[in-house]
């Protein structure tokens, strides 16, 4: 095991093929932007098998990550590639996979990354039942590496009941108080009449 | 001492120190609360809870399909809503694979600027009545008349154009619209000039404003600022210049910044935006094309495949973003809406520790925050 | 700049204003004009023509009660709903026709959009409120009415600035 990840470390390009070529939106390679593939690469050189390129699109790259490595990763990416602040934190609730998918938009207000925006995803498991807070839906938050997170995510965590741990303020934002439901972003929420 | 009712606990160690709520229907706080806890005149800390007008915009996304979402999705700032419909359509437009007409581009351009000045003047009236400067209301409110009336010739509505959508406009411009229209942009741009004698410069806005709610470039970036609370802090990040959407690489415009980052550069930079509205408006007026299709038709039930976009377009209150997620029905997946306002906020907290709270209202507003927006 | 020389150019700036024409709109004796006759659609390009989007116009010649404004209006506003009407059209078998509730529509004009037969138009008609709720219902019979509507007044701009004339 060790020792294809030695050489999936090494020779990156080989891996990034593999990947896009699964993805359902085939790309050519000479379609494939030059820098973003750069960027995605820079990546793959580092953490190997623990990332997963997701697709590669003008402007766009998504990563997939798991959710013990998100910290790391999420470091290198502020500290290395200057990726300074989160534009977005998104929860997607998949009942047919049982997980919710959580996805960072990270941004950079550097000059040549500017227009480039990374999305860093990574999911964690979903409860029928959902208990916010208590049960085993948890990520370890970002809040620690990017900073601009701190409201995003405790809007996740009231919308999807992803508890984020080391989180410093875990509160409800923009629910009231008293809401006794379930998380509404939730599809098994449904809107009255529809 | 008799037992004190659940939720309210003394803090013996310091007495001294006051929790005080503004809002949520205090006219300094818009639909919004702001906990501030006070020792004396300064602010201790500070608690934003937004979330009094939370209407659920993206879960009602999820029910509807592309065309039925433009109504809803404008609701959140009305004021702006072409810039809010903006990246939706964006998004809409890379999901279906469609092109946009020329024409339509600049139109778009066009409605997207005056809606953009439209929120600024009202986003600015209001900054001067917060700072007891009524005259500062009165002005860009009634300003505000000569761009509502053009938006009103173009879209047929004053506020809720409902204009935008996926491929392009609703309907062309007007007959003779170029020239109402350069007629009104002059001189609207002769009369926000005069906003700098009345309001830039006056001493006593300026002893209220300048140096209250510092924000330093580094902190701005880290917190994640945008927009005009970015741009007054020094960094040069525009969307429109970053990452060019429609024909904004075509037309000759410069994204403003000041140096100084407290609330007196946080509040001129709007202005600033509005002049560079005006020249981007000429301009574009110069170069759209004399005439052709604005809008590509659709199916009735337009259905995208498993595919995913962001997009995000330079609105009053910096980048707005659109997250759309489609999995091949008639609605979409999951519609994630990241605002200015929203992302602003945690800037809050962060300005006004320290800050005596007579400057909360003038460093709150010049945040440039939407109460409405944040909370979607 | 000193205090006192920020003063005085504010004061300045506020004298000047004496000259300055009122820019306000006298309401109810002098109306905006608008372009055109309404916001209406041309199924045929797919484009609309520019106009306020006010108080629709049924045409009942042209109708087929096919619902589909009332399908459009059903994920925005469900203000419309079709209903029954005592007359005989050629291409109107079932005879309905919409009728509109205008204390939940949100003039976004995406139903006249709908219309593939030029039957649903805007008008420039926006004066429309009601002592009940019932009055904001407006039945096919009241959409028919074409408004009677006089506007005029326009935005002018001269040297001593801008007015409602």
């Amino acid at each position: 095991m060790s020792n294809t990840q030695n050489k999936s470390n090494l020779n990156g390009d080989v891996h990034i093929h593999k990947n896009t070529d699964s993805n359902s939106i085939d790309k050519k390679e000479d379609d494939r932007p030059e820098f973003e593939t750069n960027l995605a690469n820079t990546l793959l050189h580092n953490f190997g098998e623990k990332i997963k390129i997701d697709f590669i699109k003008k402007n766009r790259i998504k990563v997939n990550v798991q959710k013990e490595n998100i910290v790391e990763i999420a470091k290198f990416i502020s500290l290395n590639m200057k990726f300074d602040h989160a534009e977005a934190v998104t929860g997607i609730d998949y009942p047919e996979q049982n997980e919710i998918e959580v996805v960072y938009h990270l941004g950079s207000y550097e000059d040549n990354l500017s227009n480039q925006i990374l999305a860093l995803s990574t999911s964690a498991i979903r409860e029928d039942d959902p208990t916010p807070g208590s049960d085993r839906t948890k990520l370890p938050s970002l809040r620690n590496v990017f900073y601009s997170v701190e409201f995003h995510e405790r809007e996740c965590f009231e919308m999807l009941g992803v508890y984020f741990e080391n989180h410093p303020d875990n509160r409800r934002l923009l629910l009231p108080e008293d809401w006794a439901d379930i998380p509404p972003l939730r599809k098994d929420f449904k809107i009255k009449g529809r | 001492m008799s037992e004190l009712p659940p939720g309210i606990k003394l803090e013996k160690e310091d007495d001294k120190i006051m929790t005080l709520n503004v809002g949520p229907q205090h006219p300094g706080s818009g639909h919004m609360r702001i906990i501030v806890k006070i020792d004396g005149d300064y602010i201790v800390s500070c608690d934003p809870d937004p979330g009094y007008v939370h209407r659920g915009e993206e879960k009602m996304a999820e029910y509807r399909n592309y065309i039925t979402n433009i109504p809803h999705l404008e609701r959140p700032v009305i004021h702006d809503s072409c810039n809010i419909l903006y990246p939706y359509c964006l998004g809409v437009e890379e999901i279906l694979g469609l092109e946009v007409p020329e024409r339509a581009k600049y139109i778009r351009v066009i409605a997207s600027e005056l809606n953009r000045c439209v929120y600024t003047l009202y986003w600015l009236a209001i900054y001067g009545i917060f700072l007891g400067h009524s005259t500062m209301f009165m002005w860009p409110t009634g300003d505000r008349e000569l761009l509502i009336d053009l938006l009103e010739k173009l879209s047929g509505a004053r506020v809720t154009h409902a204009y935008f959508i996926p491929g392009g406009v609703r309907n062309d411009m007007p007959a003779n619209f170029e020239d109402v229209c350069i007629r009104q942009i002059n001189y609207f741009e002769k009369r926000i000039k005069q906003y700098d004698s009345i309001f830039y410069s006056n001493p006593i806005l300026k002893s209220r404003t300048i140096k209250t709610g510092v924000l330093a470039q580094q902190d701005a970036i880290s917190l994640g600022a945008t927009g005009s609370v970015l741009r007054a802090s020094g960094v040069d990040f525009d969307v429109r210049k970053k990452e060019p959407y429609d024909v904004y690489d075509n037309l000759d415009f410069q994204s403003n910044t000041l140096k100084s980052g407290d609330s007196y550069a946080r509040s001129k930079i709007p202005w600033l935006d509005m002049l560079e509205s005006c020249r981007i408006i000429r301009n574009a007026l110069e170069k759209i094309p004399k005439s052709g299709s604005v809008r590509v038709k659709l199916k009735p039930n337009p259905k995208a495949g498993n595919v995913e976009t962001y997009k995000r377009v330079e609105s009053g209150r910096g980048s707005l973003g659109m997250y759309i997620i489609s999995n091949g029905k008639p609605e979409p997946y999951r519609v994630k809406i990241s605002v200015g306002s929203f992302r602003n906020l945690i800037c809050l907290p962060y300005l006004l520790k320290g800050e005596k709270l007579g400057n909360m209202p003038a460093v709150y507003w010049s945040l440039n925050y939407w109460p409405v927006e944040a909370d979607r | 700049m000193g205090t006192a020389s920020g003063i005085i150019k504010a004061l300045n700036s506020g004298i000047k204003h004496i000259a300055i024409k009122r820019f306000t709109l006298r309401y109810p004796e002098e109306k905006l004009k608008f372009v055109g006759d309404g916001y209406q659609f041309d199924p045929v390009s797919g484009v609309g023509v520019a106009g306020l989007k006010g108080r629709h116009i049924l045409f009942h010649d042209k109708c087929t009660g096919c619902q589909l404004c009332s399908i459009a209006c059903e994920g925005i506003a469900e203000a419309i709903s079709m209903v029954k009407v005592n007359e005989k059209w050629k291409q109107n078998k079932k005879s309905i026709m919409p009728q509109i509730d205008y204390g939940k529509c949100v003039f976004c004009g995406l139903c006249v959009d709908a219309c593939p037969f030029y039957a649903l138009y805007m008008t420039n008609d926006y004066e429309l409120s009601s002592f009940s709720k019932e009055g904001l219902i407006y039945t096919p019979a009241q959409l028919q009415v074409k408004p009677n509507i006089e506007q005029d007044a326009e935005i002018k701009i001269d040297d001593r600035g801008a007015t409602h004339g």
